[in-house]
């Protein structure tokens, strides 16, 4: 226990050193603009950010990309609250109360209630995350090179039997990940593997390169299609936020459940914060005894959601900083992050690194803490960022992603390679290809890879006999095969349904 | 069309993978060991996939409102939205503002077209010069912005884009192949380095 007290001293300590700190400012700046412009979406940014945390310090690029990604939401809720419009994906259950809050004239509330759910749920994320450490360091010191290629092929597993309802896609686009991990030099053989003999392709196909065509270039489309601003009307000025602070505190039962209930959705892989925001909702209407207001202003419709959403990043961190095991596109990217610094995901992160674990902790609370005090201070302000059109912003990002794409060695071969990246990206959304578990097969095909070699070479191909990894492999074929299942009794369900139709009939 | 372009990415998948295994077998064990274990199973994906897109490609297509993927029970309905919308599996942008297709596909092409066109602008002329240059010609000719606010956005991206990365992060940009050609610097060091002289007092 003194280990991981010390480790979050030190933790907080190397947060509030500068240029930590300062790059966390500019975090929640970044942040503000992601969340609060619709179609400029999280993982967009997070990947046109990525090139910039070279020659950063982890903490300093943690600081950076973390602070941004969980302050967005809290942002986001701002659109969706005043135009009914999300912000981003993840934060729509929140217009079903906050928008017609909104339009009886009571937006500064529904805003005040948002944002203090969301940093109450934050900080116990924070919490939830810090106090996993003693809980999951024996289980990942457990674990040899067998197991965390298993745990590799899990995390793929996850997010492709999760995308679009596709598992073959899914699958298939995880496996391409790893094959396109392996262009480059055989760090066993030196062998040349995939290069076509060009030697821009010897040290492997870039992650920061494809990383930023699959999910910024390729997401300007949308950007252009949307060429308006979404503000249509200008806004009033907002009032009543302490009254909406005062009604999280109200309920604070639900605020405090909804909370653990985010932080436990967060550990669970694939579990998206599109999923978790409609849970807390329908548990935000099924814990009330007055159900009449939902849907037409009910503040708990409100507080739940918020709560949930910011709690999740400490339970999503968990999984993606003990195993490796990103549960959302959002974290796998951050899991590139990791490879550009250096830092391997695993038992090091609970140990040798657990001050950087910790700083996390800190990273997410006071980015929520400094964000939420902004919100409050200056919301009126704010909210004008909302009548700028996208058309405008699209040339300044379009040159930010070619120059993500460069700046990772300063090779215009890379730039190109994001722009290649990009087409690709658009033909897999426009034709139902998952992009996630693409990325991440390319992310985990480095550490997949030597784990398999280690474990190959050491226990021969018994080493899928090991009792670890049978249990992996399991929960993989479950996963894989539970939306087939489902899928099967639904249509049995249906038919019986039909059946007695016709028998009344 | 779309069924015809999903059996054509599947395909191109099949190749993809079929050729890395292909040229793994000429490889010692040690760098063929992985790229077997992975890409066969690929191979059988990628060959399933391609059947799934050829059977639907032979199906009729289904009547309004017939054919979508009936999702069971509430918690199955928020699964089946939540994958659309965090995972892009249609485009929301799209989805949310009911365009035309005929729309949304000349728009798509509108900014395919100009993603190529700044990827070249940026080869040729450098980053630098490009931050004014290629979001001037984009807000004026794209956005149908007028010249004095598309001059004034160039300027500012271009200010903001010089600020953060060639004098805050002191990254090295090539100047571009025709001031390269010409073996000279980027163009626009020839006005804006002697006014940051001027101004620091050098």
């Amino acid at each position: 226990m003194d280990t991981i007290l010390q480790a979050s001293l030190t933790g907080l300590l190397e947060v509030f050193a500068w240029p930590a700190f300062g790059l966390m400012l500019l975090a929640i700046v970044v942040g503000f603009f992601v969340g609060i412009i619709p179609f400029v979406s999280i993982p967009m940014t997070l990947a046109l950010m990525l090139p910039f945390t070279f020659g950063m310090k982890p903490v300093e690029a943690f600081a950076f990309l973390l602070g941004m990604l969980s302050i967005s939401i809290i942002f986001s809720d701002i659109t969706s609250i005043i135009f009914g419009v999300p912000g981003e994906p993840v934060t729509a259950a929140i217009i079903l109360d906050g928008h017609p809050m909104a339009k009886l004239g009571q937006t500064g509330r529904a805003l005040g209630a948002a944002f203090m759910s969301s940093l109450i749920g934050s900080i116990i994320g924070a919490v939830v995350l810090a106090a996993s450490v003693p809980v999951v360091r024996p289980i990942a010191l457990s674990f040899g090179a067998p197991e965390f290629f298993g745990m590799a092929l899990l995390g793929i597993l996850f997010i492709a039997a999760l995308s679009g309802g596709n598992t073959t896609k899914g699958v298939l686009m995880g496996l391409m990940g790893l094959m396109l991990s392996m262009v480059g030099m055989d760090p066993q053989s030196g062998t040349q593997r995939f290069t076509l003999g060009m030697i821009e392709l010897y040290d492997g196909l870039g992650l920061i390169p494809v990383t930023v065509g699959l999910f910024g270039v390729a997401e300007l489309v949308d950007l252009w299609l949307k060429q308006k601003s979404i503000a249509e009307v200008a806004v009033g000025r907002i009032g009543g936020v302490w009254q909406g602070c005062k009604d999280t505190f109200v309920h604070i039962g639900l605020t405090l459940r909804c909370s653990f209930l985010g932080a436990f959705l967060g550990i669970i892989p694939g579990l998206g914060g599109a999923i978790a925001q409609w849970l807390a909702y329908a548990h935000a209407v099924q814990s009330s005894k007055d159900k009449s207001q939902f849907g037409k202003g009910d503040v708990r419709g409100v507080i739940g959601p918020g709560a949930t959403m910011n709690a999740k990043e400490g339970g999503n961190l968990i999984t993606t900083v003990a195993f490796g095991v990103p549960s959302t596109v959002t974290m796998a990217i951050l899991l590139g992050a990791f490879l550009i610094q250096g830092v391997v995901p695993g038992p090091d992160m609970l140990t040798k690194n657990l001050d950087l674990t910790m700083s996390f902790v800190w990273i997410v609370i006071l980015s929520h803490v400094i964000g939420i005090g902004l919100c409050f201070l200056l919301i009126n302000q704010m909210v004008k960022i909302t009548e700028i059109r996208s058309s405008l912003l699209l040339p300044a990002i379009l040159l930010l992603a070619l120059l993500g794409g460069f700046a990772d060695k300063s090779s215009l071969f890379d730039m190109l390679t994001a722009v290649g990246a990009g087409f690709v990206g658009l033909a897999m959304v426009r034709l139902d290809w998952p992009r996630p578990p693409l990325i991440l097969g390319l992310v985990l095909g480095r550490i997949a890879e030597n784990n398999f070699f280690i474990a190959y070479t050491r226990y021969g191909v018994s080493f899928v006999l090991r009792p670890v990894l049978i249990g992996i492999i399991v929960v993989g074929i479950v996963l894989l095969l539970a939306p087939t299942f489902q899928k099967m009794l639904g249509r049995r369900a249906g038919v019986r349904q039909e059946l007695l139709l016709a028998e009344e009939g | 069309m779309r069924k015809k372009a999903d059996l054509v990415f599947s395909l191109v998948v099949l190749l993809l993978a079929g050729w890395m295994v292909w040229q793994a077998r000429a490889w010692q064990l040690t760098a063929s060991l992985f790229p077997f274990t992975v890409g066969i199973p690929a191979i059988a994906l990628a060959l399933l996939q391609c059947g799934f897109a050829l059977r639907r490609l032979r199906q009729p297509e289904p009547a309004a409102g017939q054919g979508q993927t009936v999702y069971q029970g509430a918690a199955a309905d928020a699964v089946a939205s939540a994958i659309e919308s965090a995972y892009g599996v249609e485009s929301e942008a799209a989805q949310a503002l009911e365009l035309d297709p005929a729309v949304a596909r000349r728009r798509t092409l509108e900014i395919s077209a100009w993603i190529v066109a700044f990827a070249v602008g940026v080869l040729l002329l450098g980053f630098r010069l490009g931050a004014f240059l290629l979001p001037l010609l984009f807000l004026k000719f794209a956005a149908r912005e007028g010249w004095r606010s598309s001059i004034l956005l160039g300027l500012v991206t271009y200010v903001l884009f010089y600020g953060i990365f060639v004098a805050g992060l002191h990254l090295v940009l090539p100047p571009g192949q025709i001031a390269d050609s010409l073996g000279l610097d980027s163009f626009d060091s020839y006005a804006v380095d002697p006014l940051l002289r001027l101004l620091g007092g050098h």
